[in-house]
């Protein structure tokens, strides 16, 4: 297979080229960036698919959108000339085929022209880089082998897949020492089915013995009822001895009782009888005792006095009251009367009995009359002279006050001091005005109030005088003392030549003055003298008047005969007509009274009368004027009393007959007791009570025993063995019961084991679980045999697989080694002779002195040779089965000149059968190759030849 | 002399479960689950109609210690409905119900009569004439000796004469050989009919006088399919009329479907469904192992693309809706020999795989098989199985190296 021509539409950066590759080895030379890479990867792509869009390979697909892919020209030695175009399409592109023979086709016929070859494996081994040659140490043999393998067969991947994808089902379904696989976890689970199935098988096993079992329970049941049965007989019989035992016991004991008690005979009800006889006698007993209170509590009301004469009276109402008027009316006059004279008598100034001593006969009257003239003349005498005297005394009166008016206007004292001294003054005044004419000395002043004091004690005395009153006499007299004292001690004016002075500056100028006060002095005290001389004229004349005696002759005359006739002898003459005629009426009403009086009188004693006899009547005293109202209320007293009276009476009336009654009752009562008593044959009452009692308890004893006895025939049947006591029953019993437990016991147990079986038995009839069981069994078994029957299968096929390789393996890998090895010897000049896989499966390489190098341990380009050999060899090994052009992108670069020659050499000894295709960047290696076509790739011309 | 007429059955193996099934849903099983019972109640239910003058069971009415007390009881009152019919019933026990198992024995009525373990003879008369069997059961489970020697030769002419041989024909590996026998041992004893027992399918090895086996009444796996049931035999001098019953209440069956053309998945469940309807409709319930016939290119892809569980499992899905319950319990492919489709190292690999013997089967799947927890639940490698694995390895290389790249 050739690559004859490159026609890129449009890949990276290459656009619209077509590359003619003429020879068979084509060098294409461009420097760095002029896109070797990407016309390689366009070769490859173009074979292999463009790769996946969010691969990990660039797609190379041109940036301004242009149209993308190409076509690649070849000529097959199977398939003749041929045409490959691949262009944008699905991922990988749209893959075109053009056959020489005019057919068409599409990925399928590329994939038969690359012998079912994919990218990796081409470039494994057909395309290689300088750095695919690194690495080659770590290659193992087995990677190896797959890789030479891979390149003689076609489908060999496929297999490997194949290989490993079984596996991995294998190892799903089956591990030796595994859990978790299929086939291993369901041979688990039919070991546990296993288990369950022998656990099920066993349980069938207990049929045979469940029936058996069975047959036996119902034997013992029926054994079991039998002695069940008798068991209860023998416990009825001891119950019901049981039962009546007691019962004997106590008839026996009642019948004791009842031998006991011996009465014969009690009235029928006899103690209720008795309760009511005694309930009754108690009871008539206190109803009597209550009567008799009652009686006794009775108020003890005597009868009552009749009230005859209190109706009499009250029936004379009227003339008590006209009495009563009666006496009034007289009394009023009496008092008229009474108060009549008495004011008469006061009016008299008399008492009564004076007044009624008075002889008012007419004679008396006339010589009164006469007597009465007399004294007027006296009289009329007497009032002359008392006229006279009247007269001098207010005389006396005026004089008096116009002496007191006098006084009043009295010079002041310092005047009349000053008067009095003025003479000694001016004496000393004109002394002083004599001894020094500027000198003047005057001073009367102390002087002056010292006659002016004694003045005033002269008037005072004087008034004291006139007025003979001695206490002013001694006041003026004291008056008179100390103005003379004052007088003796001033001191005299005019001692000294200073007084003199003092005198002439006090006085002088004043001369006049003192002068006028003088006079005016004197003047005063003459005036004074003569009213004092009038005033004791008049007292004179006064005590003249008084002292004369008038003579009263007629008046004593006057007098004397009043007291002759009883009256009063001061009594006035104006008086004593009148006087006379009111004593006459006196003495007329004081007859009248006295008539009046009687009167009175007899009417009192009337009325004294009737209240005696009110009193009399009624028991007790009484107010005249509260008589009728006393008597008629006395008298309703009377009635009230009466009738109660007869009420009290009627009670008790009433309660003796209850007494009686009730006596003849409890007399009754008491002989009907009697009677029950002696029927009872008791001695009294609380007897009769025991004997009730005790036939009470008989009664019940015989109840009982009627009781007991049919008690005991209801029982029926009780004998007993002989000599048996209660006990031994009751252990017998006991016996028995302990049996039939036992018995119920094992009944029940049986019972429950028959059930359990029946359920076992009829469960093993009827279950279909063990078959079921069976069924899953056989299904997993099924299900497992499958699985390993899947996995024996896979087995053989990797079986198989493995076998194969190995044949391939040791038929070809040792060829393609040899030649390898031949390669290698030439590419190092014979300074290596062999390469070899070691023990451990990794390649070494021999020297020719017979040493053995690990790959890692040769130089770079010799570990490059040495992978280059192992390559060729085998591109060259499957030159018939897959006849690809060997690409290689500056894979020499490490070679030194002689061995890029070997190498040059080898290639060009290999171009006859293969195509190369070789990328550089080193012009070097266009000289180097002789016969090559070189293509720049920078350039768009057409390749040139070297 | 008149005819006899009775009933040859062997092999009920009642109760015992299906073999060889995985995948049965609860409520599927229970459709199928009382099958041996039912075939032996339709076995019973025959002889009460036509009451024959009696019936022979020749071994195997169990599965051994796997026997169920309800298949026992179900066994039991069987008999006790044919002796109420007053029919006898001989019994000789096989190696799945030998004497000296400890299982529990049903008290079997009066009517019946079971061999001990030797050789005896037994007589009945009967309307026909009087019978005489000779036969044993088995004392324990495996009785390799050949106990035809111990038949007498049949010296009254006057009785029927009927041997009761519950073994395999010396040669015959299909089941586990017990108590072998020539043909010529059985014809030199000159009795008028021969009811074997043992071998589960229907065979007639001799005519005049009739060696039959009836085979079993029920099938339990996919290698005893087709109808089964029992044979209704009328014996006389002149000679011997066989009828055979069926009782199958459940039947095994391979069901080819040829599969050319078909592209798509659902004219492929068209196809399955039309055939499967045909044979439920033939055979009623039914346990099938599709083969599908007659692939191309087309259908293989279709078939190749899905994993061959899955298809199954669509399938036995699909059918539910048919009037019949149907179970397909595997799918084959018969593929025509398409070698050049097979890349040589394809190729290589069958030829690798074929090469081997069963000795080298054994190295290559002794992981498994010595497995001490695995290997007990497998059925030992045998030349037969072998093949079969040869057969679905090559398969499986051709399937994939094909719809492979």
């Amino acid at each position: 297979m050739k690559i004859e021509k490159l026609i890129i539409y449009g890949f990276g950066r290459h656009e619209n080229r077509t590359i003619d590759l003429t020879d068979q080895l084509a060098l294409f030379y461009g420097p760095n960036e002029a896109g070797k890479t990407t016309m390689q990867q366009f070769i490859i792509q173009i074979l292999f698919g463009f790769p996946a869009r969010n691969g990990t390979q660039l797609r190379y697909e041109p940036k301004d959108g242009g149209k993308y892919g190409g076509q690649l020209h070849i000529s097959d030695p199977q398939y003749g000339r041929l045409v490959i175009e691949r262009i944008k399409g699905k991922s990988a592109g749209d893959v075109t085929v053009w056959f020489e023979d005019g057919r068409r086709g599409a990925e399928a016929e590329l994939k038969q022209l690359l012998r079912n070859y994919d990218r990796a494996s081409f470039e494994a081994v057909f395309s290689f880089s300088i750095h695919e040659l690194q690495g080659l140490e770590g290659l193992s043999e087995t990677e190896l082998s797959r890789t030479l393998l891979a390149s003689g067969t076609t489908g060999i991947d496929a297999v490997t897949r194949l290989e490993g994808q079984l596996e991995k089902e294998m190892a799903q379904l089956f591990k030796k020492g595994g859990r978790t696989p299929a086939m291993n976890r369901l041979a688990e689970e039919l070991r546990s089915i296993e288990g369950e199935l022998k656990e099920y098988r066993e349980r069938t096993e207990l049929y045979g013995p469940s029936i058996e079992r069975l047959r036996e329970i119902e034997h013992r049941l029926l054994a079991v009822e039998g002695e069940e049965a008798e068991i209860d007989q023998e416990l009825k019989k001891l119950g019901k001895w049981q039962q009546a035992s007691p019962l004997l016991a106590d008839k026996k004991k009642l019948t004791e009782q009842i031998k006991t008690l011996e009465l014969v005979r009690f009235p029928v009800d006899g103690k209720r009888q008795m309760d009511r006889l005694v309930d009754k006698l108690s009871e008539t007993k206190a109803d009597l005792e209550h009567a008799a209170n009652q009686q006794g509590s009775l108020p003890a009301i005597e009868a009552g006095e009749p009230a005859s004469i209190l109706e009499n009276l009250l029936n004379r109402e009227s003339d008590w009251h006209q009495l009563r008027i009666q006496l009034e009316q007289k009394r009023q006059e009496h008092s008229e009367l009474s108060e009549d004279c008495e004011t008469t008598v006061s009016l008299l100034g008399l008492s009564e009995q004076q007044a009624l001593a008075v002889d008012v006969s007419l004679s008396n009257e006339e010589q009164l009359l006469g007597k009465l003239k007399d004294l007027d003349v006296e009289e009329e005498d007497q009032r002359f002279r008392l006229r006279n005297l009247q007269e001098e005394k207010n005389k006396l009166a005026q004089t008096e006050h116009e002496l007191t008016s006098f006084l009043a206007g009295e010079p002041p004292g310092k005047e009349r001091l000053a008067a009095e001294q003025w003479p000694a003054i001016s004496a000393e005044l004109a002394e002083a005005k004599a001894a020094s004419k500027f000198q003047q000395a005057s001073s009367g002043n102390g002087s002056m109030i010292n006659y002016m004091m004694i003045a005033l004690g002269v008037i005072i005395a004087a008034y004291g005088f006139i007025q003979t009153s001695s206490v002013v006499m001694v006041l003026g007299a004291t008056a008179i003392g100390v103005g003379v004292r004052l007088f003796l001690k001033t001191p005299k004016p005019g001692e000294l030549s200073a007084e003199y002075e003092a005198v002439l500056k006090k006085y002088a100028g004043k001369e006049s003055d003192y002068e006028t006060v003088t006079k005016k002095v004197a003047e005063f005290d003459r005036h004074l003298d003569n009213l004092m001389a009038q005033r004791d004229a008049i007292k004179k004349k006064i005590t003249t008047y008084s002292t004369e005696e008038p003579g009263y002759s007629a008046q004593a005359a006057y007098r004397q005969y009043l007291s002759q006739i009883g009256l009063q002898p001061e009594t006035s003459r104006t008086m004593i007509l009148e006087l006379f005629e009111k004593i006459r009426k006196v003495h007329h009403v004081h007859s009248r009274l006295k008539r009046i009086e009687d009167e009175i009188h007899v009417l009192e004693e009337r009325q004294k009368e009737w209240l005696e006899k009110a009193e009399t009547a009624c028991g007790k005293e009484l107010a005249a004027g509260e008589l009728m109202p006393a008597l008629r209320s006395e008298l309703a007293h009377r009635k009230q009393q009466q009738e109660e009276w007869l009420k009290i009476k009627e009670k008790q009336a009433g309660l003796e007959q209850e007494i009686s009654r009730l006596t003849v009752y409890r007399e009754q009562l008491e002989k009907e007791q009697q009677v029950l008593l002696e029927y009872a044959q008791a001695e009294n009452v609380p007897a009769f009570y025991g004997v009730a009692d005790a036939w009470e308890r008989k009664q019940q004893l015989e109840r009982e025993l009627a009781l007991v006895d049919g008690q005991l025939e209801s029982i029926g049947d009780h004998e007993l063995p002989d000599g048996w006591q209660l006990d031994d029953a009751d252990a017998a019993l006991e016996r028995c019961q302990v049996q039939l437990a036992k018995l119920k016991a094992e009944r029940n147990e049986l019972l429950a084991e028959q059930a359990d079986k029946q359920q076992l038995t009829r469960l093993l009839l009827s279950d279909t679980s063990y078959e079921e069981k069976q069924q899953e069994f056989e299904g997993k078994k099924a299900g497992f045999t499958e699985l390993a029957q899947q996995w024996s299968i896979n087995k053989a096929v990797v079986e198989a697989i493995k076998q194969t390789m190995d044949e391939l393996k040791e038929k070809k890998l040792p060829a393609v080694l040899n030649n390898a090895q031949h390669y290698f010897n030439r590419l190092t000049a014979g300074a290596y002779k062999g390469l070899a896989m070691n023990m451990d499966g990794y390649f070494e390489a021999e020297r020719q002195d017979g040493t053995y190098f690990r790959i890692a341990e040769l130089s770079q380009a010799t570990k490059e040779q040495a992978y280059l050999a192992l390559r060729l060899s085998l591109a060259v090994s499957m030159k018939n089965s897959h006849p690809f052009p060997i690409i290689m992108d500056d894979a020499f670069v490490h070679f030194d000149r002689s061995r890029l020659q070997q190498m040059i050499n080898l290639v060009t000894e290999l171009q006859k059968e293969h195509q190369f295709i070789y990328f550089t960047c080193h012009e070097g290696m266009q000289q180097a190759w002789p016969n090559a076509q070189i293509i720049k790739v920078a350039n768009t011309e057409r390749s040139v030849h070297s | 002399m008149e005819s006899i007429r009775f009933i040859h059955t062997a092999d009920l193996h009642l109760g015992s479960p299906f073999v060889g099934m995985k995948g049965l849903r609860k409520e599927q099983w229970k459709k199928l689950k009382d099958s041996t019972l039912d075939a032996f109640d339709r076995l019973i239910q025959h002889a009460l109609k036509e009451k024959p003058d009696f019936v022979l069971i020749v071994g195997d009415i169990y599965d051994g210690e796997d026997r169920s007390i309800r298949a026992q009881a179900r066994f039991q009152q069987g008999m006790q409905q044919l002796a109420e019919q007053k029919i006898p019933v001989i019994i000789s026990y096989g190696n799945h119900d030998h004497l000296s198992g400890n299982w529990t024995r049903f008290n079997l009525p009066e009517n019946v009569h079971t061999f001990d373990d030797s050789v005896s003879q037994f007589n009945l008369e009967t309307a026909g004439g009087s019978v005489i069997f000779t036969g044993f059961s088995y004392g324990k489970r495996h009785v390799s000796e050949s106990m035809v020697e111990h038949y007498p030769q049949a010296t009254d002419t006057d009785s029927y004469q009927i041997g009761m041989l519950h073994g395999s024909l010396e040669g015959d590996s299909t089941h586990a050989v017990y108590a072998p026998f020539k043909k010529e041992q059985l014809l030199s004893k000159h009795y008028d009919y021969w009811a074997l027992g043992h071998i589960h399918k229907r065979q007639e090895l001799h005519r005049e006088p009739s060696i039959i086996y009836p085979g079993n009444i029920q099938g339990r796996h996919r290698k005893e399919s087709g109808v089964k049931g029992f044979y209704d035999v009328t014996l006389s001098k002149r000679d011997t009329a066989l009828e055979f019953i069926p009782t199958s209440v459940v039947q095994f069956e391979q069901v080819a479907i040829p599969v050319k053309g078909l592209l798509h998945m659902n004219e492929l469940i068209d196809a399955c469904r039309q055939e499967l309807s045909l044979l439920g409709e033939a055979a009623g319930t039914a346990i099938v192992d599709i083969v599908f016939t007659e692939l191309d290119r087309e259908s293989f892809q279709l078939l190749a693309e899905i994993p061959e569980s899955e298809l199954l499992e669509t399938l036995q899905e699909s059918m539910d809706a048919l009037d019949y319950f149907i179970w397909i319990q595997g799918i084959q492919f018969q593929q025509a020999e398409s070698e050049t489709e097979l890349s040589p190292l394809g190729a290589t690999l069958v030829q690798a795989i074929e090469g081997w013997s069963t000795e080298e089967w054994k190295t290559v799947l002794k992981d498994l098989y010595r497995h001490p927890k695995s290997s007990r639940f497998l059925e030992p490698l045998a030349d037969q199985s072998v093949g079969d694995l040869q057969q679905a390895a090559a398969q499986k290389i051709r399937r994939s190296m094909q719809a492979g790249e």
